[in-house]
């Protein structure tokens, strides 16, 4: 494998890049922040997405300037350590459940954990033969899980899609939620650029649920 | 090309393969579909537990499919819910799944933000600090606050046990303070009123249809089915008054004269139970001397309520005697509210004592309770016994001792003479006092940690902020409740956990302890304790979870006066233990400490059924009900506000010595014309609970830094107010 990616499939490309997005959207490392703050990240990422076919143009990045920026800003976003946030998890995008066999009073209300979302890739991870480890302390419906569990599927093209629509239709909350703290985030931007890959990949507008 | 990353998988993958999964098997709507089609028990499980919408822990099953929460009813066999729970143990369940929850152990920074940590640094760090403080100042200086639930009363008094500090205390100082004090010292504890089999009940400022316990309002509806007369005394027409068959608009702070009033009349018409006074009494000679002087006209002066309603009433309780009661409240009237509240609760005691309803049908009855098992003391050495005082304990002899008084804690850190304090599961600095004055003195102490479910304004507070799981998804020590007939009860976890780095507080102070090097205290774990507990009850682990409550055989002995837990060992309508306190040994009247004028108005408080104190503020499904229904506005008496210019939903400023607030106001005719009213449960604060955040204003912002005397109470109505219409 040569630095360009030459003779990668489209597939392994794909896997690759969005293994990349499943690590971003862990926590902050230093080795994580040294790659996006690489004078040449940007013309890495355009090159890969090239590589792909797929005719998207990177927005300005606004790359955090260390480390620690780099953490405040996860954590401000995502952790829910200050508040407002946008949780990481697509449970908190959708109703909790779509049984109509459910008698409580919040079970199809929206913004909550551990929704039909969680239960179903805990599912699909149970049926993949796959275990969440045990470092990584999240619910199965965390963004990184999914994207991790997405490149199961980049071979069959019907399975990627099928997935994709399930799991990945609520980007665009994500999205929203985070303009609602901040316009110039990193993650913001590149929350967008995987927005755009996944309308890219499923051919059509990808709608909420 | 992206350069190559190390990998922290999140999955742990053996030979995957996708070739099994169908497309419909991918698509969530289709698979909960048919996932939902199932409800065969192998999916349904009906798991018993207890509730924690409020602090009656009512009995509850839960049932759930595929580990999450599907449905709750209230458990039959529980004595408190007897197959019913109410709105707020429905709502408060939401609490598992919401965002608003503490996911991760959280410490402030020097910048006053909070960032996650480690479970292993939170452990560390807390136990040197704690290590350091105790060493520096010594245990007097540390102290525990939280509001009681079985597995806090057992691990937090043994870990305080284990640093060597007598420091515990409880939320009642802002809840039945004064009352408990009141009756300690004259009938030996507080009973509970027998209302199902009452033939005559009356409430002071207790609301059955407002602070629901779903079994009492079932009793007083049997009561009132037989025909029990029900006379509710509250400056508002409350939520249990369509019960009732009178409605006595009282003056606020005003209850002590009326039921000296009504013990008046009781002895002058020799209408009380002198064969009980005979023999289970002591100093009824002083007590009828000092209360010739409160006549009913006497009584109409202070409270507003004729003379010839208060001889009425008295007569009619003594006609049934023994199966008439006061019955005796929490918080109510007389809990923590007025300078008068402990010598009311006194005084309600001794009436009750008078009708000589103790352990009689329809009257006061002492529960039992049953000898828990004890975990064996040569396996799991306990702490030595703690021999310095309480704080607070010297200052205020008459309050509870195991219950202390928890806003000595401030009081003393402003002092610099408190360094430290756990609160568990306790909203103090919004609910136990003025919020800012617990602000400044809490701002004194060295380190303050906070152990809950969500960030309240006391965690906010804090240095350190560990999150447990929610109370459905952990198990809680077996507790024994007490009553006619004693019940065994567990709390366990019933869903799957959904956050998964929250700990339950058993291994938080077992965790906190070992880091302390006094691990040798806490080898155990909650299973091993459950176990020990139930041991001598003839209960196996397996019926205890498969049952959740368990009624015991035993059964309170009716018309059998139990040995009254005085220093005489009788009721004590003379006490000693007020006169060596500094105050009359018989009851007496004390005026409240501050009286409106014709321009302003008393600021009360009370419960709605929708909500617990603060607690539940932030489920979005109560809070919504609060919308709705405006139930967050300010209550004015329509008359008095209509003089004033004031219409439906104007808004008003509400201004005290301590604060000035904006809020909407209700009309209504159900209000004394002296007071405004301002239900409990809002003015959250934390930008961490948004639903609830901004809604109302907090009453207890207007209330002054004091104690109360006698019990140390906090004397929550003690404010007057003035009310203008301002601007929107």
């Amino acid at each position: 494998m040569t630095d360009r990616g030459d003779d990668m499939t489209k597939d392994e490309l794909l896997k690759n890049l969005f293994l990349f997005f499943s690590e971003l959207y862990k926590e902050p490392t230093e080795e994580m922040f040294d790659v996006i703050s690489d004078e040449f990240f940007q013309r890495d990422l355009t090159e890969q997405l090239a590589l792909l076919n797929f005719d998207i143009q990177l927005e300005k990045l606004y790359k955090p300037m260390s480390l620690l920026e780099m953490k405040w800003e996860y954590e401000k976003l995502f952790s829910g350590s200050t508040k407002p946030y946008v949780p990481l998890y697509e449970s908190f995008y959708k109703v909790w459940t779509t049984d109509q066999t459910a008698k409580l009073p919040f079970a199809h209300q929206k913004g909550l954990f551990m929704g039909d979302a969680a239960w179903h890739m805990r599912f699909l991870l149970e049926e993949l033969d796959i275990e969440l480890s045990e470092e990584c302390n999240v619910m199965p419906d965390h963004l990184a899980v999914i994207l991790e569990v997405l490149t199961f599927f980049i071979e069959n093209e019907k399975q990627m899609e099928a997935f994709i629509l399930s799991h990945l239709d609520w980007l665009s909350e994500l999205i929203n939620g985070m303009k609602n703290i901040t316009n110039t985030s990193f993650y913001l931007t590149m929350t967008e650029l995987l927005e755009e890959i996944i309308k890219v990949l499923v051919k059509e507008e990808v709608t909420i649920c | 090309m992206l350069k190559p990353i190390s990998r922290r998988s999140f999955i742990k993958a053996s030979a995957a393969t996708a070739a099994v999964i169908s497309l419909s098997s991918l698509d969530t709507n289709e698979w909960t579909k048919a996932k939902a089609a199932s409800t065969n028990d192998a999916v349904i499980k009906k798991i018993p537990s207890t509730c924690n919408g409020c602090s009656s822990l009512c009995g509850i099953i839960v049932y759930t499919k595929n580990g999450r929460l599907w449905k709750l009813e209230g458990h039959p066999d529980h004595p408190r819910s007897k197959g019913k729970i109410c709105a707020r143990g429905h709502g408060y369940a939401t609490l598992a799944y919401s965002a608003d929850r503490l996911t991760k152990p959280m410490k402030k920074m020097s910048s006053g933000e909070f960032e996650p940590i480690s479970w292993d640094q939170a452990y560390s760090e807390i136990a040197e600090k704690m290590n350091t403080i105790l060493n520096k100042y010594g245990p007097e200086t540390v102290s525990l606050i939280e509001d009681p639930r079985p597995t806090g009363k057992f691990y937090s008094k043994r870990f305080l046990e284990a640093i060597g500090s007598p420091n515990y205390y409880t939320h009642h100082v802002a809840c039945s303070h004064a009352r408990d004090s009141g009756f300690d010292h004259t009938i030996g504890g507080v009973p509970s009123a027998d209302i199902a089999n009452s033939k005559y009940i009356m409430f002071i400022g207790r609301s059955y249809g407002d602070a629901i316990r779903p079994a009492s309002i079932m009793a007083l509806s049997k009561a009132k089915s037989e025909g029990a007369t029900v006379v509710i005394v509250d400056p508002r027409y409350n939520n249990t008054a369509p019960f009732a068959d009178e409605w006595l608009a009282i003056r606020p702070g005003t209850d002590l004269a009326l039921v000296l009033a009504m013990s008046h009349v009781l002895i002058k018409e020799d209408l009380y139970d002198k064969t009980f006074i005979r023999d289970h009494s002591i100093g009824f000679d002083e007590f009828k001397k000092g209360i010739e002087e409160y006549t009913p006209s006497w009584a109409e002066e202070i409270t507003g309520i004729k003379k010839e309603t208060i001889e009425k009433v008295a007569r009619g309780m003594a006609a049934v005697k023994p199966q008439a009661v006061i019955e005796q409240s929490w918080r109510g009237a007389f809990g923590c509210n007025y300078a008068n509240s402990t010598e009311t609760g006194r005084a309600v005691a001794l009436f009750n004592a008078m009708l000589g309803n103790i352990q009689q049908k329809g009257g006061f009855i002492f529960g039992i309770g049953a000898s828990k098992g004890k975990l064996d003391s040569t396996k799991h050495p306990n702490p030595p016994e703690v021999t310095i005082g309480k704080v607070g304990q010297k200052e205020f002899p008459l309050a509870r001792a195991g219950r202390g008084v928890a806003n000595i804690v401030p009081l003393r850190a402003k002092e610099g003479k408190m360094r430290a304090v756990i609160f568990n599961h306790s909203n103090a600095a919004l609910g136990y006092a003025n919020p800012q004055y617990m602000k400044e003195a809490l701002a004194e102490l060295d380190l303050i940690v906070s152990i809950d479910v969500q960030m309240s304004e006391t965690a906010l507070l804090s240095d350190y902020v560990l999150p447990e799981p929610s109370y459905i998804e952990r198990d809680d020590v077996i507790e024994v409740v007490s009553g006619s007939k004693p019940s065994v009860v567990m709390r366990q976890q019933t869903i799957d956990k959904v956050h998964p780095e929250t700990v339950p507080q058993d291994v938080i102070f077992t965790e906190i302890a070992k880091a302390m090097r006094l691990g040798q205290y806490f080898n155990f774990t909650i299973g091993n304790l459950n176990e020990a507990i139930i041991a001598p009850l003839g209960i196996s682990m397996k019926e205890m979870k498969e049952k959740g409550t368990i009624v015991l055989d035993e059964k309170v002995e009716l018309g059998k006066v139990p040995k009254i837990k005085t220093p005489s060992g009788k009721v004590e309508f003379y006490s000693e233990t007020f006169k060596e306190a500094g105050f009359s040994p018989v009851v007496k009247w004390i005026p409240p400490l501050v009286m409106p004028t014709k321009d302003t108005f008393r600021l009360t408080t009370g419960k709605q059924a929708i909500h617990s104190h603060t607690q539940t503020a932030n489920v979005p499904y109560l809070m919504q009900i609060t919308k709705d229904y405006g139930l967050e506005r300010l209550w004015m008496n329509r008359k008095v506000a209509e003089k004033r210019g004031i219409k439906e939903n104007d808004f008003v400023e509400v201004k005290s010595k301590m604060a000035t607030s904006k809020v909407q106001v209700m009309l209504t005719d159900r209000l004394h014309p002296e007071t405004v009213y301002i239900p409990s449960h809002y003015g959250i604060t934390s930008k961490y609970l948004k639903t609830a955040k901004g809604i109302g204003f907090g009453y207890m912002e207007h209330v002054p830094f004091h104690f109360e005397p006698m019990s140390g109470h906090t004397m929550i109505h003690e404010v007057i107010v003035e009310v203008r219409k301002v601007d929107e």
